[in-house]
């Protein structure tokens, strides 16, 4: 028996988690480096073990989300070869938002670890 | 047609009608797409990267609420659909409730312009999800959620318009509740929204307006008449 039951829409842990680091992670992924839709979803697939990987359409919807909310910009690129492409980019409030996010996700990751790792913790 | 004009028509046809960004999100599949085939990606395989429509809209949508057409655009809409009904709710309908006990001829006569409507309003809002009004407003009723609108929730947010008294009171929603809804609105669970999916020529919303604003003269005219009638 699983622990899927938990979650009202049918989501297990990891999509759970998935969904709640996403937008900080991708906002981590453009910090200092502007880059396009696919080299996003790639960048993810390469460097979450599989565990952050979307499908490519997903994508859209959180960039929609953190460029509505100003932490995000973009910006079209037509290279001399090839196809033109969409480039996205932080904000300078974005950046604020990260370093805001990273604090909250160390305290809270460092809190739950020490729950679950530590039974002393629940006796 | 493209695999990837497929799967764009896929994704905004199952977007709510008054859903914006339609262009942007189509622009913004396309160069993925592209780039994913410029570098090496086969289509089929770049298709089925993009994941399931449904998906990909359940995402977009997270969040949305619809925003009800003005009041005006659905007022000229009804006025559109109502060219055969009005006349006789005028002329048979309200005199003979006012002044006559209802025998069973006043009856089928009272209720014949409910049948008429019948065909030229629920029909087509159950099968297209427009009116004939709607369509040249570019209007379509849809659930909250932004999906297609039920068979009961048409035959529910319509069925005031049976009788006259019923109607007026109806309406009097548009009046006082957020978002300017009939009350048969809030019943049935749907909603009068500006059609972004497709573009609405400009022949049409005037051929509307013209017909609207002549049969709210006719409507005056009416009232007048049948209070000059009665007192």
């Amino acid at each position: 028996m699983t622990l899927d039951i938990w979650y009202s829409d049918g989501g297990c842990l990891e999509t759970e988690l998935k969904r709640g680091v996403l937008n900080v992670v991708i906002l981590k992924l453009l910090q200092g480096h502007q880059r396009y839709g696919y080299e996003i979803v790639s960048h993810l697939d390469s460097i979450g073990g599989g565990h952050l990987s979307i499908k490519d359409g997903t994508l859209y919807p959180i960039l929609y989300r953190l460029e509505s909310k100003g932490l995000i910009s973009h910006h079209w690129e037509a290279p001399e070869r090839g196809v033109p492409r969409k480039y996205y980019a932080i904000t300078e409030s974005g950046a604020a938002e990260l370093s805001r996010q990273i604090d909250i996700w160390n305290e809270f990751s460092e809190t739950v670890s020490g729950i679950l790792n530590d039974g002393e913790a629940m006796s | 047609m493209s695999n990837i004009d497929k799967f764009i028509e896929s994704v905004l046809r199952k977007l709510p009608a008054d859903f914006e960004n339609r262009d942007r999100i189509a622009a913004d599949l396309r160069e993925h797409y592209e780039v994913m085939i410029s570098d090496g990606v086969a289509s089929e395989q770049a298709i089925t990267r993009l994941g399931d429509p449904s998906d990909l809209v359940r995402e977009l949508v997270s969040g949305y609420t619809p925003t009800s057409a003005s009041v005006l655009e659905r007022y000229a809409a009804f006025m559109v659909d109502a060219i055969i009904y009005l006349p006789i709710v005028l002329l048979v309908q309200c005199p003979s409730s006012l002044w006559c006990n209802l025998t069973s001829r006043h009856i089928s006569l009272a209720f014949l312009p409910f049948y008429l409507f019948f065909l030229i309003r629920l029909i087509p809002e159950i099968v297209w999800g427009s009116s004939l009004g709607k369509f040249l407003f570019g209007l379509r009723v849809q659930g909250l959620n932004g999906s297609r609108v039920k068979i009961y929730q048409v035959i529910v947010r319509n069925v005031s318009w049976y009788y006259w008294i019923m109607w007026i009171i109806d309406g009097s929603g548009l009046l006082f509740t957020k978002g300017k809804k009939r009350l048969s609105d809030f019943v049935a669970g749907t909603v009068v929204v500006k059609d972004k999916s497709r573009k609405t020529p400009y022949w049409m919303q005037a051929l509307g307006w013209i017909i609207a604003l002549i049969q709210t003269y006719l409507l005056m005219l009416g009232i007048r008449f049948i209070s000059d009638f009665i007192l």
